[in-house]
C-alpha cells in the first residue's frame, strides 16, 4: 500500500530530528561519568570486588576496569590500585578522580584531589593509584570522565 | 529638533554599556572539575593540585611517615626555591602538601620555630616563650621546636617549542630529611607537562 505524501514528510521529519539528536550527542560526546567503587571486603590476595555505574559506554571501552586491589600503608591508611584497560586501536585520553569517604559514607576532603588527565595506548593496561587522605577515609569512589578538550 | 533627540541619545548611550555588561557571562566552576582555564605557557591552579598530589601520594605510599621519630613527627619546611619564569606565591603548592601531611596524622608542622629563628606564627612563639618562662624552662631550648624531619622543595621549569606548538614542563622536587641522622629518607619528584598553541579551557 503506497504511503501518502503527508505520512512520508512526517517520517522524514522524524528521521531528521533523530539524526540531528544523534549528531548533537556525538558532537557533545555524551560526556557522562562512569563511577566505580568497592562492593565488598578485600580478599586475602588484596583484590577487591567492585561495582560500576556505567553511563558512558564509549568511555568504558577505552577505560575499562579489569581489577582493583587495596592495601594499607603507614599502618592505618588505605590505598587502592585500579587496573584500567583500553580496548581501542588508537591512543585515547580520559580523566579520573578519586574521592574518599569515612566509614559512615561522609566525604573526607583532600587538599590535593583533582581531576587527572591520562593517556592510554592501544590495548594497554595502566594502573591508577590513590592513598586515603587520612586514616578515617576507608571508602573510595573512582570517577572517569571523557577527555573532551 | 536636535534637543528633542538629545535625551534619547543620552539614555541610549548610558543604557547600552549597561546592557552589554549584563550580557557578560560569569560563573563559578568546580575547582576539581574540567572546566578550568588551561594556559599552555603558565602555571594554573590545577597544576598546583597535580604537583602537590603526586608528591604527597609518593611520600605516603613510601611508608616513610610511619618510620619518622616521635609520632606524630614535628616537621619544618624550608622556603620553596622557585626557579621558574613565573612569580607566584609558592604557598599555593606547599599549603596543600602541609594540609595533606597533617591529615595523615603522622606529622605536625612546627609553627613556633623556623629558619633563622623566624617563626611562622609569631604570636604562638611569644605564647610558648611565656609558658616556658612561667614553668622555669625559658633558659632551655623547647624540645617541641626541634624538628624531627625537614622538607625542602624546588620548583623548576622547562620550555620547548616545535612550530606553533609550545610545551612547558613544571617539575617539583622534594626531599624529606630525618634530623636524627641528617639523611634524606624520602625524595620525590612530580611533573606537569602541557602543550598548546594558546589558552584553552579543559583538562
Amino acid at each position: 500500500m503506497p504511503m501518502s505524501t503527508s505520512r512520508l514528510s512526517r517520517l522524514s521529519a522524524s528521521l531528521a530530528c533523530f539524526g540531528t539528536a544523534v549528531t548533537l550527542c556525538a558532537l557533545a560526546g555524551c560526556n557522562t561519568a562512569n563511577t566505580t567503587m568497592a562492593s565488598g571486603p578485600t580478599n586475602a590476595d588484596g583484590s577487591v570486588p567492585f561495582k560500576q555505574i556505567v553511563t558512558n559506554g564509549w568511555l568504558n571501552y577505552k577505560a575499562n576496569i579489569v581489577s582493583v586491589r587495596e592495601g594499607i600503608v603507614n599502618g592505618d591508611m588505605k590505598r587502592v590500585a585500579v587496573d584500567v584497560y583500553s580496548d581501542q586501536l588508537t591512543t585515547q585520553r580520559f580523566s579520573y578522580r578519586f574521592d574518599w569517604s569515612d566509614a559512615q559514607g561522609m566525604p573526607v576532603q583532600s587538599a590535593t584531589a583533582s581531576l587527572t588527565s591520562v593517556t592510554i595506548k592501544p590495548k594497554e593496561t595502566i594502573t591508577l593509584t590513590s592513598v586515603a587522605p587520612s586514616p578515617q577515609a576507608v571508602q573510595w569512589r573512582l570517577t572517569f570522565l571523557d577527555k573532551q578538550y | 529638533m536636535k534637543n528633542r533627540f538629545l535625551p534619547i541619545a543620552t539614555t541610549l548611550s548610558l543604557a547600552l554599556p549597561l546592557a552589554l555588561a549584563a550580557c557578560q557571562k560569569a560563573q563559578y566552576v568546580d575547582p576539581k572539575g574540567n572546566d578550568l582555564i588551561v594556559n599552555a605557557d603558565r602555571m594554573n591552579i590545577q597544576d598546583w593540585n597535580l604537583l602537590a598530589d603526586q608528591v604527597v601520594q609518593s611520600m605516603v605510599n613510601s611508608g616513610v611517615l610511619a618510620r619518622l621519630p616521635n609520632q606524630p613527627a614535628g616537621i619544618l619546611l624550608n622556603p620553596v626555591i622557585n626557579t621558574t619564569t613565573q612569580q607566584f606565591d609558592t604557598d599555593g603548592i606547599m599549603k596543600k602538601i602541609r594540609i595533606s601531611l597533617l591529615n595523615t596524622g603522622r606529622c605536625e608542622v612546627i609553627m613556633t620555630a623556623g629558619p633563622g629563628g623566624r617563626a611562622e606564627d609569631k604570636i604562638a612563639q611569644d605564647a610558648q616563650a611565656l609558658k616556658d618562662f612561667q614553668s622555669g624552662k625559658d633558659n632551655q631550648v623547647n624540645p617541641n621546636n626541634i624538628p624531627d624531619a625537614t622538607l625542602t622543595a624546588k620548583l623548576i621549569e622547562d620550555r620547548a617549542r616545535s612550530g606553533s606548538t609550545r610545551q612547558v614542563a613544571y617539575v617539583l622536587q622534594m626531599s624529606l630529611t630525618n634530623t636524627n641522622t641528617g639523611r634524606a629518607v624520602w625524595e620525590g619528584e612530580a611533573s606537569v607537562i602541557k602543550q598548546g598553541q594558546r589558552s584553552s579551557v579543559g583538562f
